[in-house]
């Protein structure tokens, strides 16, 4: 029409168009941002792509069918006979349920649009958009509201929990239903929007940087880790939390409170007592700091919406000379694989995200063994320990890091296929690397079992050994997982149903030692140690091996 | 200020840190002219187009494009241009006509144009068929269709086209250089393409720019350029003024290699012959 018309016919339309697009500009000129606003709903619903208002129609019938049919329902078949069993503590349990699945709401939320650093960054998108007349503002708010209805769900899922937590205490008016789900809203939203300016700050000022995009993963599992330490705080000092309430003002700045204090006040003033912020305080600071925000990033959207940052190029300088690790790990190693194991070694370690992930298997492992080394008072206690320690701890660790051996290596998959050592030089070197790390795990796991369940030295090194083993294997089984069908990308399809298979095959270790010891009675201790212990291992081998083979036989024959 | 030219640069700079990406930059290209910009990798061509284009700031100096300040009023340039930057940039989870729409409605064009655009475009790049498909599921060559047909969606003024041809088949290469040089003589679009290809720059560019370093090197239509530096062609030319024709010493260490092995080998047989004299 326009592009490879004649001169003539192009004045002709040109005129017309500009005639015409004038008005439209000036009425559109403001409005870009609900542009970008329907195209990020566009985007997140493109599965649905050609029945979008059907779907936004069934998940919210749904949603309202949760909201003011089923929850009510189904909170009401239990809930008032906890108020009357237990209606000394049930107003300050429920507080703190409260406090605390709202805390979790907001971190989860934060954390959501962090996963944006994992993308492979868009740089040709974000230069097409910022090309065009849109301006970075428009671009920010665009889409967080494009976000909105997605965000809703949360609103619309979360709030009828809490509504029907609370209405065994008082019976909720019209107001108090409204200040539920507002405040819901309040967290959901002030979360996402938290969430998008930090996620925009990393992709925008330094996520084009290797480095730092590994910092903006683990700044993620650090979230992660502060969620679960949250979880479990809640679980393991409730008691405490009940008998001085006064322990949250130390979280007087973490925003959920300030939505769950107003929740509280409209349950009971009381509640709110201990509180170092009153009800103005927390409704002032609910209110304003949202609104400020949103206003100030809306205004300073240019500094975190812009490719200036990621054009700089920041280069990492690795000094000549190999560290002492290195040097040592070639020392210790075979000359057939020294090179190929320093160098995955290498690769694993200079991504900061994968420290996060060790400090993650190794904390979680560390406050696991904790935990349980209590029940490991006597023999059969510490049996059991030694068991679930030695089957899930270390599958755990296989999980988190088995699964990355092929992370962004599929060009590498193809060099060494086509080298002499073949896939096997890929695969077997990084299950060397992996067995380091293990050897690093199982040690910290040993010493803090060993501590806190007063083991002996040899049992300590039995341990050791065992958890140790149990590991590699797992790790193999992993590996043989992602040979079969190989992840490239954290975001992947592939990794996330890879690891929830580990997952599936790491249930029957929880329950075939504890049905040995049930079903079959045995006398002798020696055999009561061997059986569930070998059962598990026989199990683990007979998963992990044929996986590893067949997996790097279809590995081989990739094309 | 500068209403014959569409694009001025006056001693335009940009830096990253103590890195000059953009040293000093002039340039003054008039209406309905085709600008090649050519240079090694890294020498600042994709930062000039985007300076341009005021997708991001300068750090000194100033330009105009299509007689709008690059400072001022930097809105009006992003509504006069078309741009293709390097790497196709899509939302991989939309269709390439909801991309298109998507595009359009960003420069204000009203529905029906956007629809009789998206519908030219994509008879004329063989999209047709595919439009409806996820952009996920195209190839990088149809990504960079998708991506120029972008470029050109609002029938701009100025178009910066950042290595138009560089994923394209051949046949695809070839329809899009047509469709460059009639943008220009038909439809009078300034054009300014940043490449590597030397025989396309030849081909489409009415003059040529080569920058190293961040710098402007030289300037002028490609037989000047040519006859500039005493070069028999444009690539000659190219890599006499990029300091890149070392090409005779990169297979140097062979020779140097093969003549160590046949001063070893030599003195292996005599040492062989000694022995076998001795004996």
């Amino acid at each position: 029409m326009t592009l490879l018309a004649t001169e003539k016919e192009l004045e002709v339309l040109n005129n017309k168009l500009n005639n015409k697009s004038k008005e439209e500009i000036y009425n559109k000129k403001k409005n870009l941002w609900k542009v970008i606003a329907k195209n990020e709903i566009r985007v997140r619903t493109s599965s649905f792509r050609n029945h979008r208002i059907l779907f936004f129609v069934i998940l919210y019938s749904l949603l309202f069918l949760w909201a003011f049919i089923l929850s009510p329902f189904l909170f009401d078949t239990f809930m008032p006979t906890l108020a009357a069993q237990f209606s000394d503590i049930f107003k300050p349990v429920i507080a703190i349920l409260i406090e605390s699945s709202l805390m979790i709401l907001f971190l989860v939320l934060v954390i959501y649009p962090l996963n944006n650093i994992y993308r492979e960054m868009e740089v040709g998108l974000k230069e097409s958009l910022l090309a065009t007349p849109v301006k970075p503002n428009d671009i920010f708010l665009g889409e967080f509201l494009g976000k909105a209805p997605i965000y809703s769900t949360a609103v619309l899922i979360l709030a009828p929990i809490i509504v029907g937590m609370v209405n065994p205490l008082i019976d909720l008016t019209i107001v108090q239903y409204i200040v539920i789900y507002s405040c819901v809203f309040g967290v959901v939203y002030f979360a996402n929007l938290v969430g998008s300016i930090i996620a925009s700050w990393f992709e925008n000022k330094i996520s084009k940087s290797e480095k730092a995009r590994d910092l903006g993963k683990a700044l993620i599992w650090i979230f992660t880790i502060v969620m679960i330490i949250i979880m479990y705080a809640v679980i393991f000092f409730l008691n405490e939390l009940l008998t001085n309430p006064a322990l949250k003002n130390w979280l007087a700045f973490y925003p959920s409170l300030w939505f769950s204090n107003i929740i509280l006040y409209t349950i009971d003033p009381i509640l709110l007592n201990s509180f170092v912020l009153n009800i103005w305080i927390n409704l002032l600071l609910a209110i304003g700091v949202p609104l400020m925000t949103l206003y100030l990033s809306y205004k300073k959207a240019k500094s975190f919406y812009a490719l200036e940052g990621g054009i700089e190029k920041s280069s990492t300088t690795i000094i000549e000379h190999e560290n002492l690790f290195y040097k040592l790990i070639r020392k210790l190693t075979s000359r057939k694989w020294a090179g190929l194991l320093v160098m995955q070694l290498k690769r694993f370690l200079r991504k900061k995200a994968n420290y996060a992930r060790i400090a993650y298997v190794i904390g979680l492992l560390g406050f696991m063994t904790w935990f349980i080394s209590n029940m490991a008072r006597d023999f059969s206690g510490k049996l059991f320990v030694t068991i679930i320690l030695v089957a899930i701890g270390g599958g755990i660790g296989s999980i988190m890091l088995g699964h990355l051996g092929f992370l962004d290596s599929k060009d590498l998959i193809w060099v060494y296929k086509r080298s002499p050592r073949g896939i096997k030089g890929l695969v077997y070197s990084y299950l060397y690397a992996m067995l380091i790390l293990n050897i690093l795990i199982a040690t910290v796991t040993t010493i803090i079992f060993s501590i806190f369940a007063s083991l002996d030295l040899i049992t300590s090194v039995m341990f050791f050994v065992e958890f140790l083993l149990f590991s590699q294997i797992s790790m193999c089984q992993a590996m043989g997982l992602e040979c079969l069908s190989p992840a490239y990308g954290e975001k992947d399809s592939n990794m996330k149903s890879n690891m929830m298979i580990s997952m599936v095959l790491l249930q029957p270790l929880i329950f075939i030692p504890v049905m040995t010891l049930i079903f079959f009675d045995i006398d002798i201790r020696t055999l009561e140690i061997l059986i569930p212990h070998g059962i598990i291992f026989l199990y683990s081998l007979g998963v992990s091996i044929p996986l590893l083979y067949f997996g790097m036989r279809k590995l081989n024959k990739i094309e | 200020m500068t209403e014959s030219y569409a694009i001025v640069a006056n001693d335009l700079t940009k830096n990253f840190g103590p890195v000059k990406a953009v040293n000093k930059l002039n340039l003054k290209i008039p209406f309905g002219k085709t600008y090649g910009l050519l240079g090694p990798n890294g020498a600042g061509k994709t930062t000039t187009v985007r300076v341009l284009n005021a997708i991001i700031s300068k750090t000194s100096g100033n330009a105009s494009v299509g007689g709008y300040d690059l400072l001022t009023q930097n809105e009006d340039i992003r509504r006069i241009c078309g741009f293709l930057p390097e790497s196709p940039g899509l939302y991989s989870k939309l269709t390439a006509k909801e991309f298109l729409e998507f595009i359009g409605e960003l420069y204000y064009l009203p529905k029906d144009v956007i629809s009789a655009r998206i519908e030219e475009l994509v008879e004329l790049f063989d999209l047709e068929g595919r439009e409806n498909d996820l952009l996920e599921s195209y190839s990088r060559g149809m990504k960079q269709k998708v991506c120029i047909c972008a470029a050109l969606i609002q029938d701009p003024q100025i178009i910066f086209l950042d290595e138009p041809t560089s994923n394209l088949d051949p046949a695809t290469a070839r329809m899009v250089k047509n469709l460059i040089s009639q943008l220009a003589k038909k439809a009078d679009k300034t054009i300014f393409i940043c490449t590597h290809l030397l025989d396309s720059a030849e081909e489409l560019c009415d003059v040529i720019g080569i920058i190293v370093d961040g710098t402007l090197e030289v300037e002028g239509t490609p037989q000047e350029i040519i006859e500039s530096v005493g070069a028999k062609n444009l690539e000659d030319a190219y890599l006499k003024i990029t300091g890149a024709s070392h090409i005779d010493d990169l297979l140097a260490w062979r020779d140097e290699n093969s003549r160590e092995n046949e001063v070893h080998s030599k003195k292996q047989k005599k040492r062989k012959k000694k022995r076998t004299d001795l004996r």
